[in-house]
């Protein structure tokens, strides 16, 4: 396992150390930095991090709650491997929380609110492929996590959208053929959310999603 | 803190941090740990008779799925459900419950709906006989039969890591608050309806009024 290069982020005063130990390695994880189906070994992770076996120990269960890393019962720990014939199946989820969360949110939005979304799903629609990197689909969705009201569906959706989005960047070429819809999805979204018709955004983020 | 009876002897091989998870969840679902009580690392140590780590670990797990607060250096404690927060709890539960209909609806066989269709007529006769505890459990085998039928697994993960305490909280905000059992009543009837009949569209309405999904809730 090689050791990634101290980060320098400011962190927040009174983060506790098994959350910024979680956050290390997740963003580790995130960026590549530690690979899928690599080990993550507890003396390397002490002498990266700095910090003793307790808050590395409740880290990893959290990541492994969120489906980051995968372990198995006296043995090793590592990151997970992603497995392409789950990728419909995380896409499918995600697509649940953010419809949910569209549905929640959409209808309380006034023209302007509206009309940003749709410059957003607009461009989501030129740039949308997994493999992107840091994408306009994240812009997108991003503006409607804060525009939000319901912060206990948020919530849920930051802990196990993170990973299931993770795992999709990783095995999206199990999905080529269906996402090939995807830039047809978001300008429907565009053209729905600039006519103020919220069903039919709806509708749209589900079709995205390849819900039924 | 009243020391619940001694839990269950545990099957082979399970993880200790897993049985301290069952307990101390099971008994904050009966009632034995109350909202809001303080849990206390040594009285959890001598009642469940293991050490800290799977202790802390099971109180880890359910602090993520909600069952549990804890306030850094301060407190650990069963989570003291509040009236006006319950709806967020409803609607995020209703989220996960739209969401498993939206795949089984069009995978299930006319059996397997009208199977649902008598799990919900047991909510519904629960409901018109204002038996809160019936309702409850009938509502469980519901739900438990709905997710049976779900082919997503990973939806499956996520709402059984979910829905549990989203209940919990939902259930202990409104308990003896006299509610209107109309309301349920009416979108649980329409729901069994628009299952009956297999159509989508009609059990997507059902749910956000029964879950209250809607953006002025």
């Amino acid at each position: 396992m090689p050791i990634p290069s101290q980060s320098h982020e400011d962190l927040r005063p009174r983060q506790l150390v098994r959350d910024r130990v979680y956050t290390e390695i997740r963003d580790a994880i995130l960026t590549g930095v530690l690979l899928p189906g690599e080990r993550l070994e507890e003396a390397g992770l002490r002498e990266w991090l700095g910090v003793s076996s307790t808050p590395i120990r409740q880290a990893l269960q959290t990541l492994a709650v969120e489906g980051f890393v995968e372990t198995a019962p006296q043995s090793y720990t590592a990151v997970t491997t992603p497995h392409p014939e789950q990728a419909r199946e995380n896409l499918q989820t995600i697509g649940v929380l953010l419809s949910g969360m569209s549905i929640l949110t959409l209808p309380a939005l006034d023209a302007g609110q509206l009309a940003r979304l749709a410059t957003l799903a607009g461009a989501a629609a030129v740039r949308n492929r997994p493999g992107d990197g840091r994408t306009a689909v994240e812009a997108y969705f991003g503006a409607l996590f804060e525009l939000c009201p319901n912060t206990v569906l948020t919530r849920l959706a930051m802990q196990a959208g993170m990973s299931l989005a993770y795992q999709l960047t990783v095995a999206h070429h199990a999905l080529d053929a269906e996402l090939s819809g995807l830039s047809d999805g978001f300008r429907a979204l565009q053209e729905a959310l600039a006519a103020n018709d919220v069903e039919t955004a709806e509708a749209a983020t589900r079709r995205i999603f390849l819900l039924p | 803190m009243p020391i619940p009876p001694p839990a269950d002897s545990a099957p082979v091989r399970r993880l200790a941090r897993d049985r301290a998870y069952d307990a101390i969840r099971d008994a904050i679902l009966d009632g034995t740990l109350t909202p809001g009580e303080r849990l206390d690392d040594a009285e959890l140590q001598r009642w469940l008779g293991m050490s800290k780590t799977p202790i802390r670990q099971a109180l880890q797990m359910l602090t993520l799925e909600g069952f549990v607060e804890t306030a850094a250096q301060s407190y650990t404690r069963v989570v003291a459900p509040a009236v006006e927060d319950a709806v967020l709890h409803l609607q995020t539960a209703g989220v996960l419950v739209l969401g498993i209909l939206e795949v089984v609806v069009p995978v299930t066989t006319a059996e397997q709906r009208a199977e649902l269709v008598v799990l919900l007529d047991a909510i519904i006769a629960a409901l018109e006989a204002e038996d809160e505890e019936r309702s409850i459990a009938a509502a469980q085998g519901y739900y438990l039969r709905l997710i049976g039928l779900c082919p997503n697994r990973v939806l499956i993960r996520l709402s059984e890591r979910s829905l549990a305490a989203r209940a919990y909280y939902v259930l202990v905000a409104y308990s003896g608050l006299h509610l209107d059992w109309s309301e349920p009543l009416a979108a649980y009837r329409s729901l069994r309806d628009a299952l009956a009949s297999g159509e989508i569209s009609g059990v997507r309405a059902a749910v956000k009024r029964l879950f209250r999904i809607t953006a002025d809730a």
